[in-house]
């Protein structure tokens, strides 16, 4: 039938219209049918809707394009519709088989397979006066679901008659236009009402639409509808006589060919990526570079799976167009004419999916591993909740292979990231002592948006843990999966199991390392010990430490290099008179005596300091800033210790002192209020600074909590109250309006101090010899206790206006008979 | 280098005392009753070597030096538990072992007499040590031995250790009215407190009679026993020497504590407080209350737990108070307490300098447990003890106006009457002075005072050496 129609293209399109209703006519006015109605033949055929029916249905066969791809064989014909007859009249059949015969020798005849065919659809349509065109598309649907072909229904079940046909599609108004106007195709226009009557034209051109967009739906150029490049739509040629609603729709439909090419496209360079990397495994760097990741790998594969699917209804609609079901089965039905509308209701379900897979694939261009992971996961909050569960299984896939580094990371301490797809990154370098702070981190662009950032720490946290047990604590066992471990299986559908699992892992592990450090590598004996000898809580060390080195740290610091023997040997007899003896050797081995390099204006007491050696792997701690702390802070305790030391001296002298009673006694006023500053202000670092500080650091240190950055931290912060409160370090000098630099003014008191020792020393010494030789020290010595008490004054009064409290409180200390008011 | 410290007990008094320190040590430091270290007395972090020697044997010994003129406490002391703690060479009983009857001039002289044997005894102890530190008499001031061999002793230490610290423990007589045991120790008082004052660095007060009345009032022991006022006594000696045994950040030796409590060298009498008392320190006690470190410090201030009974008058004030807290004391208490104390004035200080009450927070022996958390010891130099000294020098004046029992000494001195009754008026005078300052030092203007035509009290003996 359809080539009967292309063998004449050139006839006019009403040449036929009006053979065929005349044809159509004729049939029902022969038909005893008819004769019922015949009484009405005065008026216009037009009016008899049977007649108009037939005749519209005429025109829809041959407007269709039907049966390019059936099997033009006269004589299958003969076979399908003699098995009809036999089935119902073995007679008719036989009387068939003669017809046929004698049909077939006939040589005028000359499309004998197309007239053959017409009766035959013609019969089958007497049958089945409808045909339900609703089933397609859901077949279509079943066969594109998950589940595959295997839920199509089977084409030889018998379909139940569509008693309710969807109807045509409104006819536009632009379409009527273009149909001639003809006055009995007017006539009939109007009787079809809404109904579309399309030209001849447009039927073919539909069909070829039809046949194009197929091909467009497999990402191939049709011959009139073409990928437009670079735009992202289709193009239906110009020249093709539609009217704009079809090409419009030829266009939406055509959108699903572009975006499943955007979906193949992808997926085809993932795979050529993938090889191109298994090609280039002699690099490893190289892989980096090249690598498309795992994921995207993944995510492919995910994607493949679901455009087979694809393929299955792209078949499908190929089918629908090829052969119609002429099959063998006398019982089974020939399926509707795929129309352009069909076949736009047909690909929308498809459409949205593959839309979803396309604006994934956008919308990860450029990205990998968690980082592409993330960018899908943004789809996953869809109101539409087809789209995110289809979002949630791409997604499932997509994440397994970052699952199972997250696993191998968690619980081995294993980073196996060949293509850096994970959200934890090493980086190279061979300082020991930086390792744990520098050699992981996080990378927060890398992070899957189903792991939170706090989860995401505890992660990094845990890996570094088990690698720190491992490699620093020698501890292999730990992280080589000695013990049970949840799977991962669940961790993407189920968020809460994932940070369980997280926090537990977390726990285990840090309590593991903390348990590793206390027990193995005694750390509260190391904070204990920084605290005994570098902030001078073992008295009695620090006493015969000082007694003994009092004098020589008073000679120029560039004397003292030469001698640092001595030093050390100090350092020992110090120890082994003092409790510190009852330290191991673990501990005291440690310790050392230290001289900054020196210059010509410096002294002992500016260069000298004690040190504590550590080593891995509890430099993690103890790392080189934080001893530098340490250190700072020895040597402004043990300054202010040399002080009160000197102090202690010059009382002792002055207690058995017996010179002239009035200056003696106003030295004696001075020293005491030196004394006292320097006494109150040990006081203060030891309860304000020092104990509070320890206080707070073993209560966490002992209750063994957190992990071991928290450690760290703690411990870093615990240095940096005692450096701030010690005037170790400018203290808000940006809040207050006053900026006070309580660290200078300290330091002049203390040389002031200093200073005065020196000359009380001198004429102590001198004064009973050469009463003469002393008078102008004698002198200095009063304006020196002059101006000790202003300056004590002052400082006192600016202390009472720190901002923080500690500060507060050491003026009060100072000043706690109120001795220092008004006294500037 | 330990810091180590010699104690000296003298008399009948000081032995005692003496005999309670060392136990109340022992048990401290893990010690047992022959100088052995318990097997459990492991983890002290405390200083035995301030205050004990090791023999070759390992054992711990005192380094301690008993004199006495009669041998009654020192041979009580020999047939205790604790007779092989101490090291035999280092007991002195004189032969005749006659006493000194209770006459300072008895006991002073006796210690001319067996200086020989005195000072090798002292020189052996004080070789013995590395970095001596100083000595601790302990005595009372109102008998013969304690008071007159212990004046002898004080002068000798400091011409022969002038750089080392001498402090003492002296217990003062009962001055309830006029029932006190000895009716010249008035006499034999101000003879001791001039050298007190003029040969000691520092003296610790302990007021029989304030001890009397904390026995009494605070726990209801009517008739105390010297065994249970002597435990008292050593109370406050081991918790004035905590912050030495136990070294800690600050106050670890006798210097540090004395520079800071003795600005002015004569002022030098330190009252002590105590609290809480309890029933490991005397068996009849109770009273178990909530102690914080406030409390603590608050009850210090308290005159009921002073172990000095003076009347402060308005003007009396705080020279100087060193708080040894010791227990489970929080640093940051000590800052609130601080606060509190300040904010309800509830301490006096003097106008002419800085003061305040200094806070050493010290370790407690592991090996001794006590119901309190919290225990504190006050050591104060406070101006209100000159009252105590002037109360001597009443009784002292009253007796020397009716010439009674002048001749009781006389017969004992080797000097003659005139010399003799001169050092009479001359430690009297310097008692007189040590008041005058004490008074002297309660009011601003202290740093510019001096007193006309009186020098430096011991400026001849400083001129001799």
């Amino acid at each position: 039938m359809a080539s009967a129609a292309s063998s004449t293209p050139d006839s006019p399109p009403d040449q036929i219209a009006n053979l065929l209703f005349d044809l159509v006519s004729s049939l029902l006015r022969g038909s005893a049918w008819s004769a019922l109605s015949s009484a009405g033949d005065s008026i216009s055929p037009e009016s008899d809707p049977t007649l108009m029916r037939v005749y519209a249905y005429a025109m829809r066969i041959l407007g269709s394009r039907l049966s390019p791809t059936v099997t033009q064989d006269v004589y299958h014909v003969s076979d399908t519709i003699k098995k009809k007859l036999m089935r119902d009249n073995m007679d008719s059949a036989i009387e068939f088989a003669n017809l046929f015969n004698r049909f077939m020798k006939k040589t005028s005849a000359r499309n004998k397979w197309s007239i053959l065919y017409l009766l035959l659809s013609v019969s089958e349509q007497a049958q089945f006066s409808t045909s339900s065109a609703a089933t397609l598309p859901s077949s279509i649907s079943n066969s594109f679901s998950a589940a595959g072909l295997a839920s199509l229904r089977p084409p030889q079940a018998p379909r139940p008659p569509d008693p309710d046909p969807p109807p045509a599609p409104p006819p536009t108004t632009r379409g009527s236009q273009e149909i001639t106007a003809d006055p009995r195709y007017e006539a009939r226009k109007r009787l079809f009402g809404e109904r579309p009557v399309y030209s001849l034209n447009l039927a073919l051109a539909e069909t070829a639409l039809v046949r194009d967009l197929v091909y467009v739906l497999q990402g191939i150029d049709g011959r009139y509808v073409k990928f437009a490049p670079g735009t992202g739509v289709v193009v239906v040629d110009a020249e093709m006589p539609i009217p704009a609603p079809m090409r419009t729709l030829a266009q939406r439909i055509g959108e699903l060919g572009v975006l499943y090419r955007r979906v193949s496209i992808y997926v085809r360079e993932t795979g050529e990526a993938a090889e191109g990397t298994g090609l280039a495994t002699g690099g490893f760097g190289e892989i980096r570079q090249v690598g498309v990741g795992l994921v995207r790998q993944a995510l492919s594969s995910s994607l493949q799976s679901h455009l087979s699917s694809y393929y299955r209804l792209v078949a499908v609609l190929e089918a629908q167009l090829g052969t119609p079901t002429a099959g063998t089965n006398p019982g089974s039905n020939r399926e509707d004419p795929v129309t352009l509308r069909r076949l736009f209701v047909w690909t929308l379900e498809p459409k949205e999916r593959v839309k979803c897979m396309a604006e994934v694939v956008d919308a990860g261009h450029g990205l990998h591993g968690g980082a592409l992971v993330s960018k899908i996961n943004e789809f996953r909050d869809h109101g539409d909740p087809a789209v995110a569960s289809f979002i949630e299984d791409l997604l499932k896939r997509a994440t397994y292979p970052l699952l199972t580094c997250l696993h191998n990371w968690l619980y081995r301490g294993e980073l196996i990231d060949p293509h850096g797809e994970f959200f934890v990154a090493e980086r190279e370098g061979k300082d020991r002592e930086k390792w744990w702070r520098k050699r992981y981190a996080l990378k927060k662009q890398m992070l899957p948006g189903f792991v939170g950032e706090d989860v995401a720490e505890k992660i990094l946290v845990t890996g570094k843990s088990i690698k720190f047990i491992s490699f620093a604590g020698g501890d292999a066992e730990y992280g080589s999966g000695g013990r049970s471990v949840p799977g991962f299986d669940e961790w993407f559908s189920n968020p809460p199991l994932l940070r369980n699992n997280v926090e537990s892992a977390y726990r285990d592990t840090s309590k593991r390392l903390l348990d590793m450090l206390h027990e193995r590598f005694d750390l509260p004996g190391h904070f204990k010990a920084l605290k005994k000898y570098m902030l001078l809580a073992q008295g009695d060390f620090v006493q015969a430490l000082m007694d003994a080195l009092n004098h020589i740290l008073s000679m120029p610091a560039t004397a003292l290099r030469p001698i640092l023997h001595t030093l050390t040997g100090i350092l020992d007899t110090a120890v082994r008179s003092s409790n510190a003896q009852y330290d191991g050797p673990a501990i005291l081995g440690r310790l050392d005596v230290q001289i900054l390099p020196a210059n010509d204006l410096e002294i002992g007491w500016d260069v000298f300091y004690l040190d504590y050696h550590v080593d891995t792997p509890l430099d993690v701690i103890f790392h080189g800033a934080v001893m530098n702390e340490y250190r700072r802070t020895f040597m402004f305790l043990w300054k202010v210790r040399g002080v009160e030391h000197g102090l202690g001296g010059a009382w002792s002298r002055m207690a058995k002192e017996q010179m002239g009673a009035s200056h003696v006694r106003l030295w004696r006023s001075t020293l005491n209020q030196m004394t006292h500053f320097i006494h109150e202000l040990q006081h203060y670092l030891l309860f304000e600074v020092l104990e509070s500080a320890w206080a707070e650091l073993t209560k966490f240190v002992n209750k063994k909590e957190g992990d071991l950055d928290e450690l760290i931290k703690k411990h870093e912060a615990y240095l940096a109250k005692i450096t701030t409160r010690a005037f170790l370090k400018d203290t808000g000098a940006a809040k207050g309006n006053e900026v006070v630099d309580f660290y200078a003014m300290l330091q002049e008191l203390l040389a002031l101090i200093t200073k005065y020792l020196g000359e009380l020393g001198y004429v102590l010494t001198n004064h009973d010899r050469d009463p003469d030789s002393t008078i102008l020290a004698e002198l200095s010595l009063e304006s020196m206790g002059a101006q000790f008490t202003s300056q004590t004054s002052e400082f006192t009064r600016r202390l009472s206006k720190a901002g923080e409290e500690s500060l507060r409180m050491l003026a009060i200390r100072l000043n706690f008979n109120d001795f220092y008011n008004d006294k500037r | 280098m330990p810091r180590e410290i010699i104690t000296l007990q003298a008399g009948q008094c000081g032995n005692q005392i003496g005999m309670e320190f060392w136990k109340q040590l022992c048990l401290e430091h893990g010690i047992s009753k022959d100088g052995v270290l318990e097997e459990w007395a492991t983890e002290g972090g405390d200083r035995k070597d301030v205050f004990f020697y090791q023999a070759d044997d390992d054992h711990y010994i005192p380094r301690s030096i008993m004199i006495d003129l009669e041998p009654r406490v020192i041979n009580n002391i020999l047939q205790s538990d604790y007779a092989n703690l101490y090291n035999q060479e280092n007991i002195f009983i004189s032969k005749d072992g006659g006493g000194a009857g209770n006459n300072w001039v008895s006991g002073h002289e006796q210690g001319k007499r067996i200086h020989e044997d005195l000072l090798e005894m002292m020189d052996r102890e004080a070789d013995n040590s590395d970095s001596l530190e100083g000595f601790m008499l302990l005595h009372s001031i109102a008998g013969g031995t304690g008071s007159g061999l212990g004046s002898w002793i004080l002068e000798n230490l400091s011409d022969r250790y002038p750089k080392k610290i001498v402090q003492t423990y002296s217990v003062f007589p009962n001055n309830d009215g006029d029932s006190s045991d000895v009716v010249v120790q008035p006499y034999n008082s101000v003879l001791t407190l001039k050298r007190l004052t003029t040969d000691a660095d520092s003296v610790v007060v302990l007021d029989n009679t304030a001890l009397n009345q904390i026995l009494a009032d605070r726990l209801h022991i009517q008739n105390p026993t010297f065994a249970q006022t002597n435990q008292l006594v050593s109370t406050v000696m081991s918790a004035s020497t905590s912050t030495l045994r136990y070294p800690g950040y600050m106050n670890n030796d006798l210097i540090s504590m004395l520079a800071s409590l003795i600005p002015t060298p004569r002022c030098h009498y330190l009252m002590t407080a105590y609290t809480p008392f309890s029933g490991d320190h005397v068996d009849q006690a109770k009273s178990v209350r909530k102690t914080t470190v406030l409390d603590v410090m608050r009850r210090l201030l308290q005159p009921k737990n002073r172990m000095v009974s003076v009347n402060p008058t308005k003007k009396s004030c705080y020279i100087s108070i060193l708080n040894i807290i010791q227990g489970e004391a929080d640093p940051t208490d000590v800052h609130k307490s601080l606060l509190r104390i300040r904010e309800r004035r509830l301490a006096q200080f003097i106008p002419w300098g800085p003061a305040s009450i200094q806070v050493a927070l010290s370790r407690k022996s592991p090996y001794v447990t006590t119901p309190h958390r919290v225990s504190g010891l006050m050591l104060a130099n406070h101006t209100s003890i000159a009252g105590l000294f002037k109360r001597t020098c009443d009784q002292f004046d009253r007796l020397l106006k009716r010439n009674a029992f002048v001749e009781r000494y006389k017969k004992e001195s080797e000097l003659s009457d005139k010399d003799f009754l001169e050092e009479m008026t001359e430690s009297r005078s310097v008692v007189q002075e040590l008041i005058n300052e004490y008074e002297a030092s309660e009011s601003p203007d202290y740093v510019t005072w001096s007193t006309p035509g009186l020098s430096e009290p011991s400026a001849a003996r400083a001129g001799e050496r």
